[in-house]
């Protein structure tokens, strides 16, 4: 226990190379709570268990939560419980506390993290196991998350994405085990038949970041462009207008059909302008604190984004899974020239759009320039220029349809990519890989048809909106069709045999 | 028949497979009910002969429609991928890669089973991919629902 998942004795390369489709069956017949006989080789194998803290972590919810009711019931004196003596509370929430540290404790006592050569295996539960087994080639991501209680206590959770819809949750470890575990998982789904120990070159343990020796920073965002991107945008402007409108329209009635109107505008602004005041500066705090320290590096097994100021988040990304990437621009940041960037992943099936949150999300970058967005896009696929992809946009007559986007919308495609742009009051630019692209589809409506006009969709495993290409010419979007099809095997075959 | 497989041969182009036209009885019943139901409707309760009228060309339409929305509906082999296109008003054409299929599925609903049909639905790794081809005849259904999990099979590709 003392030596975290190395060094291990020297493994030699396997003979047969790694199965590319992850299609690496567990082993068979093994019982849940089957252990190695003397007579099977020496397999490295590591068993951890959640750190002892952990119940203390999950059981502070539920107590604050009963003392709060209690409080509140004492205080307003409610069906008699004011004859109820102090102590009466005091040990109720004692109970709370005591039973939730002793379930707690349960779950620790049989929660059993195990990793050896070709899986981790999750084992829990007291009255029914269960035995969740990830084979480390199918792994898509690890993410370390620190929400704040945890966090306080030097802990981590470890959030494992193999695909499937929900995330294995690892929940706690101490924060340095966290990132080694995560760095081997990493590393291991990379093929790498390594100890952690020598791969890794950590040498502090910072408080924000979580950067080691070797990762290079591609990109930080500083909280003054938070700000910058938080104040123009369209979030805190319908903020504003949802507040203003209703408060506009209630004052003018009030002030020509009611009467008294000269009194009745102290009060609207205080009505309207407090809860405004308040919504606005929580808007303002959630966002930057869960972006705080936004930082984008390489590191040896994928793309890291660590951001968070109380809660503090890392998600590791394999560039191989990314399926696609959009750049956004809302309206008002077309002056700055600022950029958004989300990523596709499979399998971040809890994964997020909001800007706002610590949870695990799909941004790649929450605000940056030109700069760091071609620097980002060039940590993810090297050979790709954007600008020196060529355009087809719509025709004129697509003007009917979309006045104020038709000349932003356009396709181009290079020998790795497909680029798709749309959107006016945010202008999406999607980049899909060939090689990533499920299928793909046209279509027209009866109006579009009139005009000769069709629009073209590429699907992908995505959480995001699909990448659409619309109003193009039909004779284009028919041939973009079959092309995208032929595109697409071609690259799927050419990254197979790499 | 004779000239479009023809036209494939000779030409290059794609050999469009026409969806079978029974099919039109299955998705079809109840808005037809409906509508004669509305034809019949305005005798039993005397209203006026138009609103009769209206009901029987309006069943009528969609009778032709019927039929019409069927034959629009057909799929084709093409190279590594299947095509398949829909439509009448919103005329749809899906290209999936065999490569990218996980799970090629055959459903046949009471009705379908009726009329000997059934549906065959290809799944890719994608939510959005929406590619399925209803009313084949149940053998056919079933000939290439077996075609397609054994190219991919051979072509298969990871994520």
């Amino acid at each position: 226990m003392t030596v975290p998942y190395g060094p291990q004795p020297p493994t030699y390369p396997d003979p047969t190379p790694a199965d590319p489709y992850g299609a690496t069956p567990a082993e068979p017949g093994t019982r849940l709570d089957a252990r190695p006989s003397a007579s099977e080789p020496a397999v490295t194998k590591v068993v951890e268990r959640a750190h002892p803290l952990t119940p203390l972590v999950r059981g502070w919810v539920a107590v604050v939560a009963v003392g709060w009711a209690l409080l509140q019931e004492r205080l307003q004196g409610r069906d008699g419980t004011e004859h109820l003596p102090w102590w009466v509370f005091v040990s109720l929430i004692g109970g709370v506390a005591t039973l939730g540290l002793i379930a707690g404790f349960i779950s620790w006592r049989f929660t059993k993290f195990i990793a050896d050569e070709n899986e981790l295996r999750v084992e829990s539960g007291w009255i029914s196991r269960r035995s969740r087994r990830i084979s480390y080639t199918r792994l898509q991501s690890v993410d370390v998350m620190q929400p704040l209680a945890p966090r306080l206590l030097g802990l981590a959770e470890v959030r494992i994405d193999a695909g499937a819809h929900d995330s294995t949750k690892l929940r706690y470890l101490s924060r340095r085990r966290a990132y080694e575990l995560r760095d081997f998982l990493m590393l291991r789904a990379h093929g790498a038949q390594v100890s952690v120990d020598a791969a890794r070159a950590r040498t502090s343990d910072p408080l924000f970041a979580d950067v080691g020796g070797r990762d290079r920073v591609i990109a930080t965002v500083p909280p003054h462009e938070l700000l910058l991107g938080a104040i123009v945008s369209h979030d805190l402007l319908s903020l504003i207008l949802g507040f203003a409108v209703p408060i506009t329209l209630a004052w003018f009635i009030a002030t020509y059909f009611g009467g008294h109107g000269a009194a009745a505008i102290p009060v609207f602004a205080v009505a309207g302008g407090v809860p405004l005041v308040l919504s606005i500066g929580q808007y303002f705090a959630r966002r930057v604190m869960a972006q705080f320290n936004f930082t984008l590096a390489e590191t040896q097994a994928g793309l890291r984004i660590t951001r968070g100021l109380t809660n503090l988040t890392s998600q590791t990304v394999p560039v191989r899974r990314i399926q696609s990437i959009r750049l956004s621009q809302p309206l008002f940041w077309r002056p700055l020239r600022r950029y958004r960037v989300d990523l596709e992943v499979l399998g971040l099936g809890e994964a997020t759009r909001n800007e706002s949150t610590s949870k695990v999300s799909t941004l790649l970058l929450p605000i940056g320039t030109r700069a760091q967005v071609d620097a980002a896009l060039a940590a993810v696929w090297p050979g790709l220029r954007l600008d020196a992809i060529s355009y087809v946009r719509s025709p004129r007559r697509a003007i009917l349809f979309d006045p104020l986007a038709y000349t932003w919308n356009a396709f181009g495609t290079d020998e790795n990519v497909v680029v798709t742009r749309r959107g006016w009051l945010t202008r999406h630019q999607s980049i899909v890989p060939h090689a990533r692209l499920q299928s793909v589809a046209a279509y027209q409506g009866p109006l579009e048809r009139l005009l000769g006009l069709a629009n073209v969709s590429f699907h992908t495993t995505g959480l995001l909106h699909q990448h659409a290409v619309i109003h193009m010419n039909a004779d284009i979007a028919r041939t973009l069709v079959y092309d995208e099809a032929d595109r697409a095997m071609t690259s799927r075959d050419s990254e197979l045999l790499r | 028949m004779v000239v479009r497989i023809l036209g494939a041969v000779i030409f290059n182009a794609l050999f469009w497979v026409p969806v079978s036209l029974i099919w039109a009885w299955v998705f079809e019943p109840h808005s037809g009910v409906l509508s004669g139901v509305a034809a019949v409707a305005p005798y039993a309760f005397q209203v006026q002969w138009f609103a009769a009228a209206v009901g029987i060309v309006w069943f009528v339409w969609r009778v032709y429609r019927a039929g019409r929305y069927a034959r629009s509906w057909s799929y084709a082999e093409r190279g590594e991928d299947l095509c398949i296109t829909r439509g009448l008003w919103y005329k749809n054409l899906t290209i999936v890669p065999y490569g990218r299929l996980q799970i090629a599925k055959v459903d046949a609903g009471p009705l379908d089973r009726l009329l000997g049909l059934a549906t065959v639905t290809l799944v890719t790794a994608s939510a959005h991919s929406n590619a399925s081809i209803p009313g084949l005849p149940a053998a056919e259904a079933e000939r290439l629902r077996d075609r397609l999990i054994e190219v991919g099979d051979t072509l298969g590709s990871g994520l």
